[in-house]
């Protein structure tokens, strides 16, 4: 063997092996960022997943329907003590109508005659629609409530909000945001 | 270039060799233990030999069989402590952090702190697997390239030195060899050794193939922790659970909105009590479920529907889910893996409280009441609110703890012909309370109906066949190394004497049985086993009392 | 005959022949020397008896699985007494395989008074005949189970030989810590004898004691003794009817969570108690030497080398066979039962570490220095680790096998 082939073998091996050890570096980085990043989880930035749901008079309200505008998308349920709070607050600022926005409320699995009494009770006056079978809250998946997503004329996410508003003010911002 | 060695026999052997490649010499002379080490047959592990970049350092490193075991061991020890308390997915609590510093206290802490409450998914856990797979990957490599030189260059001329120095060593003096050496080969071939012959020495070997087993076990090992990293490639994997009262129809969380499942029925059986083979075990740990199992029929989109539409669906098929017979369709497998019950509906009477008199009765759906209950002749019942989950809150008012029927509580409004705007009661279990006033008519409860609710779990796994297919090379890999050797039998002449030698890379007994029969029908002189020799000889040094 | 009491027959003859093959291959063995043909050609022929005599038990063993099949209606390995049996028997079959490849009698002398410890052992669980719930109801009840049992009683052997190796070799004229830890070892084989015994003065005479308590799933509970409770369950209460009765002195720590464990704890404490009891009785007879130091006046005769090369065997044999049951068709029953190959269930992932154990075990006889007395500590760990998996696992952590 003369000192060339010598050589050149060996240059061979080492690139052999920065390639294995790379490739096997690559994977458990992959596999850490898989880990690490929580899948279960929609984000900011995510496009918002689209639905179809029947509000209380049983018209069937599509969340893409509203392309265009900023949406308020608010889960909720009655035996939820924040959003006992906070759903006046938003019930406050869906009575100024501001221009190009949405506000909707979804109710996590409550049967109509509670959702109704709910209603009644604080009278709300915007949509909220019906989710009976958890489908959509589970597509978005919701921990705690109320969870309230803003999503923009494109539909997608600007702001999720864990926990409720604690003013109508702080509501108001949070539409602006979204607002074309 | 003066990297090589070149050994007596005038072999070029490469850099770090401790043992010929083809005459066996032994080459560095430190070797002066009375046997020789026989590990990968003393090539040169080529990592040993230079490190010049880091590249070549880190290969070097993890070369090491010693970095090997200690990479075992700490994973060995990290899952012993991962098993002292449960792991996250096991508590009954989202928030890991508070929960295990409540149950365990400071160690708790520590322990989630560490990462040990979800040690499969730690990060260091994963770097912890990918050093193991670097370890093998590089170990396996270094070692089996010189080995199979080593292998595939031996001669049959052995060395005087090599010869002596094997664990298993025997002269006869002779003369007639060439006898010996073919009643020999005739010995051997019959005992499958694959013989080569020159000079009038002969080498016989058999079963190399099982020194390859460790390499084909270390890439099923491999394949099996690819199998794992591939989990998280996106849609390979889907676990999910849903719960599904009976008589309900859900859509199948994780198949994107594809399939729907209907559940009719939830069975639940147990062992007869009076069942004679089992009658005493039964008396002693009380009832034991034989069977669960959910009627189901399974339906496919017949339209890609969005989100909380309901869809056209083609009914796939009818099955019965139970434990160890999952439904299985289109890589989702749905499991039977747990079952409630359920308060479904609420029987009540109207009832006049004078008389005691029953003025009708209705049935009020826990899930989804109707508003209005008409019990005929003037009389009906208008549900006013309902609180699937009564408690009374912090300022004392009635409220619900969540959307399950738990604890059902109902403001009914009482309308009759002689109380045209209704009398108010509260309802609730082992509750009813009169709001406003005194009332005419009562609401009484009447019964309570239940029904099951499945839990199926839904799971696609297209990483399980990679595990597989891992394992089973596993397998074979450590059949092929275990349940085989490589034995190798030297007959050499040497200086008018017959040098018999002998090599198992390990179980010798079953080499020391073919010698044996060789030594029986040539009439050679038994070779000692030298290891065995040094332990007696060491033994009777030592003076031990016998 | 019902196929039940026959099975009952059944064992207790391959028990009496197993003790009296232990006897044999103890005759078969004692005083004889190293590499002495004499001694060697006596103990053969001896030694081929014993075997005889071992084969009649395992036969006879056979004949009590399969009639306890038919009594049970399944496979008999389904819950503690049955799969401890099993292993027994396991355990012995290893042992055949091994004499037939090696003929050497010394590892009989351990192997069988070890296989007769364990269906004592066993015997205490309840023996009754039990219905299967349905996450057992399969086919790969019989074949994992099977498998992992016959790979566990080959590594075990694997011990035994390991045990063998270190009785013979380690040099009993001083007191070091070597001879420190094999008495110890010895203590934790003489404590399961205790254990049996233990269980069976009490349960002779019919001793119960029954506490009200909270178990493992937070459900109230009754649990029953069968031993004079020293721990008592967490936070338990003695029924009326048995107020009178003896102990606890303390209460069973609340983390043990494993099925019953309280009760297993007690029994623990009194095997522990009964061990000490037992060792000091067998230490005053040996007029205060070491058991171990008898024990190597007996293996004289046992040639080093061969029981090194004995032990790395079982574990070559065994270590295929308890990968192939305790992981794949583990993961493959594990895949078709509940979905996930996979689950790190404590029993799982201790299957897992035997695993690990024995392959660190493997390649750490390839590093020179490693052989010999080495590897055969290492194969006390290994036997403490399938114990621990066996038994502990159960006693202090819930999991998905906590139903054995």
């Amino acid at each position: 063997m003369n000192n060339e082939q010598y050589l050149s073998k060996r240059r061979w091996r080492l690139l052999m092996r920065t390639a294995l050890i790379l490739l096997i570096a690559a994977a458990v980085g992959f596999t850490i960022y898989q880990v690490v990043r929580d899948k279960q989880n929609i984000d900011v930035g995510d496009q918002a997943p689209d639905f179809a749901l029947k509000t209380l008079d049983g018209k069937e309200v599509k969340l893409s329907d509203f392309r265009g505008q900023g949406v308020l998308l608010n889960f909720w349920g009655s035996w939820c003590d924040p959003c006992k709070e906070e759903m006046p607050y938003i019930n406050e600022v869906y009575e100024k109508h501001l221009k190009n926005v949405k506000i909707l409320a979804v109710n996590i699995q409550e049967s109509p005659v509670v959702v109704r009494g709910f209603f009644e009770r604080y009278g709300l006056k915007f949509t909220t629609v019906l989710d009976r079978d958890g489908a959509v809250t589970r597509a978005y998946h919701i921990g705690p409530i109320p969870t309230t997503f803003l999503i923009d004329k494109n539909g997608r996410i600007v702001k999720k909000i864990t926990g409720g508003m604690d003013s109508p003010e702080a509501v108001e911002k949070n539409l602006k945001l979204v607002q074309p | 270039m003066g990297r090589e060695i070149i050994c007596e026999c005038g072999y070029v052997n490469p850099e770090g060799t401790i043992l010929c490649e083809a005459c066996g010499n032994p080459l560095r002379d430190d070797q002066t233990k009375p046997i020789l080490t026989m590990r990968y047959e003393g090539g040169a592990r080529r990592s040993q030999t230079y490190q010049r970049t880091i590249i070549d350092k880190i290969w070097n490193y993890f070369s090491s069989v010693k970095v090997g075991i200690a990479l075992i061991i700490l994973v060995l020890i990290a899952m012993a402590i991962g098993t002292i308390l449960p792991q996250d997915n096991a508590i009954p609590s989202d928030d890991p952090e508070t929960y295990y510093a409540k149950q365990w206290g400071a160690f708790g802490k520590l322990y989630v702190k560490l990462g040990f409450d979800h040690l499969y998914t730690s990060w260091w856990w994963i770097i912890l697997l990918g050093l193991l797979g670097l370890s093998i990957t590089v170990a396996s490599i270094d070692r089996f390239v010189p080995l199979y030189r080593a292998l595939k260059n031996q001669r049959v001329t052995r060395h005087e030195r090599y010869l002596r120095r094997q664990r298993l060593f025997g002269r006869t003096q002779t003369d007639r060899p060439d006898e010996i050496i073919a009643k020999a080969k005739e010995v051997l071939k019959e005992k499958r050794y694959r013989i080569r012959e020159e000079n009038g020495n002969l080498f016989a070997e058999k079963g190399r193939f099982s020194r390859w087993g460790p390499y084909v076990n270390h890439i099923g090992i491999l394949i099996v922790l690819l199998a794992g990293v591939l989990r998280f490639v996106p849609g390979m994997y889907v676990n999910e659970g849903v719960w599904i009262p009976e008589g309900e129809k859900r859509l199948l969380p994780g198949t994107h909105g594809k399939y729907y499942i209907e559940n009719h029925r939830f069975v639940l059986q147990t062992y007869q009590k009076n069942d004679k083979r089992y009658q005493k075990a039964l008396d002693r740990v009380g009832a034991v479920p034989k069977n669960f199992q959910s009627n189901v029929t399974l339906y496919k989109a017949k339209d890609s529907a969005i989100l909380g539409e309901k869809p056209k669906l083609v009914k796939v098929k009818d099955y019965k889910i139970r434990v160890n017979h999952p439904l299985v369709y289109d890589h989702y497998r749905i499991y039977q893996s747990d079952f409630r019950t359920q308060l479904y509906k609420m029987k009540f009477n109207m009832v006049d409280k004078e008389t005691g008199k029953s003025l009708g009765t209705f049935a009020v759906n826990l899930i989804n009441p109707k508003k209005t209950y008409d019990l005929g002749n003037g009389y009906k019942v208008i549900l006013e609110d309902y609180l699937p989950d009564f408690y009374f809150d912090k300022s004392g008012k009635p409220a619900t703890k969540s959307n399950q029927p738990n604890n059902p509580a109902f403001v009914f409004k009482m309308v009759a012909p002689d109380r045209p705007k209704g009398d108010v009661s509260f309802v609730g279990i082992q509750t009813n309370l009169e709001p406003l006033g005194k009332n005419k008519y009562k609401i009484a409860f009447n019964n309570l109906i239940t029904r099951y609710e499945s839990g199926l779990s839904v799971r696609k796994d297209m990483t399980v066949w990679v595990a597989f297919v891992g394992a089973i090379i596993f397998l074979i890999g450590v059949a092929q190394g275990m349940y085989w050797n490589h034995r190798r039998v030297w007959l050499q002449r040497v200086n008018g004497e017959l040098w018999l030698a002998a090599n198992a890379n390990k179980h010798w007994q079953s080499l020391k049985k073919d010698l044996s029969v060789l030594v029986d029908k040539t009439g050679l002189n038994a070779p000692v086993d030298q290891l065995e020799q040094k332990a007696f000889e060491s033994e009777n040094g030592r003076g031990l009392a016998t | 005959m019902s196929a039940l009491t026959a099975s009952r027959h059944l064992l207790l003859i391959a028990f009496i022949l197993y003790t009296i093959g232990t006897i044999l291959f103890t005759i078969s063995v004692t005083g004889k020397k190293f590499r002495s043909k004499e001694g060697q050609q006596a103990g053969r022929r001896l030694g081929g008896v014993a075997f005889a005599v071992a084969l009649l038990g395992f036969l006879s063993q056979v004949g009590y699985f399969f009639s306890r099949w038919k009594a049970d209606g399944h496979v008999p390995v389904s819950n503690l007494f049955e799969y401890t049996t099993f292993f027994s028997m396991m355990m012995v079959l290893a042992f055949i395989i091994i004499y037939l490849i090696y003929k050497n009698n010394s590892v009989g002398i351990v192997t069988l008074p070890i296989a007769v410890i364990i269906i004592a052992y066993a015997s205490v669980f309840p023996t009754d005949v039990e219905p299967l719930i349905p996450a057992l109801q399969s086919n790969w009840l019989k074949i994992h189970v099977t498998t992992v049992a016959l790979g566990e009683g080959i590594l075990s052997l694997s011990f035994v030989a390991g045990l063998v190796y270190l009785i013979r070799v380690i040099d009993q004229s001083k007191r070091s810590a070597r001879t420190f830890w094999l008495e110890a070892v010895l203590f934790v084989l003489i404590c399961a004898v205790a254990f049996s015994a233990v269980s069976a003065i009490f349960q002779a005479q019919g001793y119960h004691v029954t506490f009200n308590w909270v178990n493992e799933k937070n459900e109230k509970d009754q649990l029953t003794y069968h031993m004079p409770a020293i721990a008592g369950p967490y936070e338990g209460e003695k029924i009326a009817k048995d107020s009178d009765r003896f102990g606890p002195l303390f209460e069973a720590p609340s983390w043990m969570n494993g099925k019953e464990a309280p009760r297993k704890l007690n029994t623990v404490i009194w095997s522990f108690i009964g061990g000490v009891i037992l060792y000091l009785l067998i230490r005053l007879l040996l007029l205060g030497r070491r058991i171990g130091w008898a024990l190597n006046r007996i293996m004289q005769g046992v040639n080093p080398p061969l029981m090194d090369e004995i032990s790395y065997r079982a574990v070559a044999i065994g270590f295929p066979i308890f990968t192939l049951g305790g992981l794949v068709f583990a993961a493959i029953w594990a895949q078709e039962a509940w979905g996930r190959f996979w689950g790190w269930d404590p029993k799982e992932v201790w299957a897992l570490i035997t695993f690990f154990f024995y392959a660190a075990y493997l390649h750490f006889r390839l590093s020179r220095g490693w052989e010999g007395e080495k590897s055969a500590w290492l194969t006390v760990i290994g036997f403490i680790i399938i114990m621990f998996n066996l038994i502990f696992v159960n006693l202090v952590i819930a999991g998905l096998h906590s139903y054995a």
